[in-house]
């Protein structure tokens, strides 16, 4: 029943939020049924479209469990965005260097994106520890940093001069990781870093000393647990997967080489997803793979229905606000309504 | 007899089916910046009013991760795409190979894949803005207009520091020097094409720094320039589409890339079948696909006599007997 309950009050919530956008629709002058339709038909229809939808979601599983990590740890990291970049930007030029048969680069590119990732998140977490510094502001501030620094590095140092935009040059064609029936196999590898953060957040002692650092830290350091090494290791462990995240993205991406813009709004994107799913592992993976179908279908309404790319926009926001919104509400509507039953009971 | 008809109509109807109804515009920017994509926009425009084919557009917002969703989608629909595809040339040449019976047209840069599916328009860029240097060239040295100070300084603010945009630099300075070998030309890389407020800001510094006139390369962001001319007293020139109504009095002249009529003209070339897969159209002065816009914005800034001599060397760059050098990277 405990797992019954919140997942009637997410599909309520859905239905209520694509029911508040549909008034936006009309507002518009379109059909929600045309919109919708082309919403379906392009992030979920066909098998193209659905492997498609989990292809844009893999990134976004990924940051999502990196911020889900920090959040429930009481862990304030928001530099997702740098650390991807800095996974981006090291497996990109290593990509290209590197020679090594590719059963072995893979990997090893994608595990040496995670720890650019995870270095950057260890700036923050040196600063925490030495000097005390908020990493709610040192990781923010980082993402201008790496933002920058990886940009000059692909304009100048590392350009590809043939390239029309700032751009490293192309990886090694070996290193390109391919795809199960058009599913990457990035989406695969994001799907078994789920079960580890579960396993780690659930099944590890230093995972529970971290949730027990997010209900209370002032209490989980008189029950005896190491606080500053616990936030050490989660600035680390989500750094490491928002930096896989980037790897990954150019690994298996369409790209395969880091360009200027290339973390689009993932890292954003994640702290959302987290924040959506209430910082639950599984949930993450869920909200993930909702905001992969509706990226991925937000670029077949704008072409079905012809409304402007702001509009899909305006409306992907409007999901996700009356998504969050009606849930809580709901939850402590059905709280209150069983907290009167039980006190009619007692009452009588 | 039935034979005969029934191959009269199987004749007809490919001949209608081959023709192409549906056409996408594929951008990895957005519209509204009144220079680039405005220009091509309008091309697309002018396709389903003069051939009542259906038309789309798909905005990318300069968001890398729309990139090859957008060209999936414009694939899944249209027969004819036509792609501004700066930073995504590698989504193109894989989804080409995807859908290699539809017609892949991708304008300003030049994209080949193996198989000859991507047609390319790739503007001779340096042309026109050798035309842009030659003007502001003569600005500067005209001490007696308005605004203009002694000194022998010419600006330019690029979007990106880029291939394209290099090209257009090096044609800049190759027409200042054309005009005074003395003329120094500064250049400041912006890194956006969509943020005016920054564009007017490097504007601002140029101006500062004893510029009398800079040349906008910068879609939206070179919007920015236009104002600082305006705010500063000083001129400016535009790029792409004709912008010379857009600040009356700053804006000398345009530096016309005519990516609307160039979409119109390969569209037509498909329609009489005279379009060619996997070729590089280059389109420049001589075409009448880049150039300046003169108008009776120009006339109010500059006299006659000068105009005239502007004209004069755009035939001449038009007939060859300037030679305007490319860029090598």
């Amino acid at each position: 029943m405990n797992h019954v309950r919140p997942i009637l009050q997410t599909i309520l919530a859905i239905v209520f939020a694509f029911l508040v956008a549909a008034i936006f629709i009309l507002l518009h002058r379109s059909s929600p049924f045309e919109v919708y339709g082309a919403l379906y038909q392009y992030g979920l229809g066909s098998w193209f479209s659905f492997s498609n939808t989990l292809n844009a979601a893999f990134p976004l599983i990924l940051t999502g469990l990196s911020a889900s990590i920090a959040f429930m740890s009481g862990v304030v990291n928001l530099g997702q965005h740098g650390q991807f970049l800095w996974g981006a930007l090291v497996c990109a030029v290593l990509g290209v260097y590197l020679r090594l048969p590719s059963w072995l680069a893979v990997p090893l590119l994608a595990i040496l994106g995670g720890l650019a990732g995870a270095a950057w998140a260890g700036l923050a977490a040196f600063f925490k520890r030495r000097y005390r510094m908020d990493e709610f502001i040192s990781t923010l501030m980082l993402n201008f940093l790496a933002e920058y620094m990886t940009l000059y590095l692909a304009t100048y140092p590392f350009l590809d001069p043939k390239a029309y935009v700032p751009a490293t040059r192309l990886i090694r064609p070996e290193y390109f990781m391919t795809g199960v029936f058009g599913v990457n196999v990035a989406f695969f590898v994001a799907f078994f870093m789920v079960f580890l953060c579960w396993w780690f957040a659930w099944r590890t002692w230093q995972g529970y000393e971290a949730r027990m650092m997010g209900y209370n830290k002032l209490f989980a350091t008189v029950g005896g647990c190491d606080v500053e090494s616990d936030t050490t290791l989660i600035l680390l462990f989500s750094g490491f997967l928002s930096g896989l995240a980037g790897a990954l993205l150019i690994l298996n991406g369409t790209q395969h080489r880091f360009t200027k813009g290339i973390g689009a709004n993932f890292g954003w994107d994640g702290v959302m997803i987290a924040i959506m799913a209430n910082n639950g592992v599984f949930q993450t993976f869920f909200y993930a793979l909702f905001m992969g179908f509706l990226k991925n279908g937000a670029v077949g309404m704008e072409f079905e229905t012809s409304v402007p790319s702001e509009f899909v926009m305006f409306l992907q926001s409007i999901i996700v606000l009356t998504l969050v919104g009606t849930r809580s509400g709901i939850a402590s509507l059905t709280d209150w309504l069983r907290a009167k039953r039980e006190l009619g009971k007692l009452v009588k | 007899m039935k034979k005969f008809l029934f191959l009269v109509v199987l004749l007809l109807s490919t001949l209608l089916l081959a023709k192409p109804s549906r056409v996408a515009y594929v951008i990895n920017g957005s519209l509204g910046d009144q220079s680039f994509y405005d220009s091509g926009y309008a091309g697309i425009k002018k396709l389903e009013e003069d051939f009542k084919v259906q038309t789309r557009v798909i905005e990318c917002n300069f968001d890398p991760s729309l990139y090859y969703p957008s060209l999936v989608t414009a694939a899944q629909w249209a027969d004819v795409i036509f792609v501004i595809s700066y930073g995504f040339e590698e989504e193109l040449k894989q989804v080409a190979m995807k859908f290699p019976n539809k017609i892949w047209v991708n304008i300003d840069t030049v994209v080949q894949d193996e198989k000859g599916i991507i047609s390319s328009v790739d503007y001779r860029e340096e042309e026109g803005a050798f035309l842009a240097g030659v003007v502001a060239a003569m600005v500067t040295t005209m001490t007696d207009l308005a605004g203009i100070n002694p000194q022998k300084i010419i600006g330019a603010v690029g979007g990106d520091d880029d291939i394209v945009i290099r090209s257009f630099v090096y044609g800049y300075e190759q027409g200042a020097k054309y005009i005074d070998p003395e003329v120094q030309v500064k250049v400041i890389y912006v890194g956006t094409w969509d943020d005016p407020a920054k564009g007017k800001q490097a504007a601002l510094q140029l101006y500062a720094e004893g510029a009398d006139v800079v040349f906008q390369i910068a879609a939206l962001t070179g919007f920015g320039v236009l104002q600082a001319a305006k705010e500063v007293g000083k001129y400016a020139i535009g790029v792409d589409s004709n912008q010379n109504p857009l600040v009356p009095g700053r804006v000398i002249t345009s530096d016309l890339k005519e990516v609307g009529k160039s979409i119109y003209t390969v569209f037509k070339m498909i329609l009489d079948g005279t379009f060619e897969r996997g070729k590089v159209y280059s389109f420049g002065v001589k075409e009448g696909m880049v150039g300046l816009a003169i108008d009776e914005y120009t006339r109010k800034i500059l006299p006659e006599s000068v105009i005239e001599k502007i004209i004069d060397i755009q035939n001449k760059v038009a007939s060859g007997e300037i030679k305007v050098e490319p860029y090598r990277p």
